[in-house]
């Protein structure tokens, strides 16, 4: 089932309907850090959300939750058919991060996630709008550093914590890093 | 993880979660089960809605 939810949104994307990225922990698998996951995370720019209602909707989702930056798509019957968990940004943004994205090999499909540096950023945006997700979120991020050397300079990193994280993360981050 | 998980029979073993040559069909077979184990057995975890303010990239 997982394999027809990606395929439904892949074909969708191949007619010029919808762009998504895999995000959450199916998207981390695409830069070799593995870790359990309960859903299907994706992200859209926002004006395609109506689509991903259209194909949810066909595949038997009923949407669960609604926020202008997420949806949350619940399988009623069927247990098989995970959660889909869909974030929303703006166009600017998607574009942003598809400027830098990969491609990902998921469930047979051709998928594309964020890159590392973006990864990076979208967490840093998750735990500062929920504190309560900083264990989580840090040893997600930590991890993505760890197991792709040289993909982002430290640097870069603390121009992202700066920008989109609440103070002393990055230096949290060094510890966890043990730098 | 819910320790009761870790004894279930699934059709594949617990991936070896730092192997980099890790077999991804075989990983995500695992996740598939053991998110219907939790569903089936009312062990489903509390999802918050994350993100109350939409990501924005900022240049």
């Amino acid at each position: 089932m997982l394999q027809l939810v990606i395929q439904s949104l892949a074909s969708a994307q191949d007619e010029g309907k919808l762009r998504f990225h895999l995000i959450g922990g199916y998207g981390l698998d695409a830069h070799h850090y593995h870790r359990d996951t309960r859903d299907l995370d994706i992200l859209i720019a926002s004006d395609e959300a109506d689509v991903v209602h259209e194909i949810a909707s066909m595949l038997g989702y009923v949407q669960h939750d609604k926020t202008p930056a997420f949806l949350r798509y619940w399988h009623p019957t069927d247990a098989k058919f995970l959660p889909i968990d869909v974030m929303l940004v703006n166009s600017s943004t998607f574009a942003k991060l598809s400027s830098d994205s990969i491609t990902h090999s998921f469930q047979g499909v051709e998928v594309t996630c964020p890159s590392v540096a973006s990864f990076i950023a979208l967490k840093l945006h998750a735990l500062k709008n929920n504190p309560g997700r900083t264990r989580k979120d840090l040893n997600d991020i930590a991890a993505l550093i760890e197991k792709n050397p040289g993909s982002v300079a430290l640097e870069e990193v603390k121009a992202l914590c700066d920008r989109y994280a609440p103070p002393h993360i990055f230096d949290k981050l060094k510890v966890l890093l043990e730098l | 993880m819910n320790s009761n998980l870790l004894d279930l029979e699934l059709p594949t073993d617990s991936p070896t979660w730092d192997e980099r040559d890790i077999d991804l069909a075989a990983l995500n077979e695992w996740r598939m089960q053991a998110t219907i184990w939790e569903r089936e057995h009312g062990e489903e975890r509390a999802r918050e809605v994350p993100n109350p303010e939409p990501f924005v990239w900022a240049d």
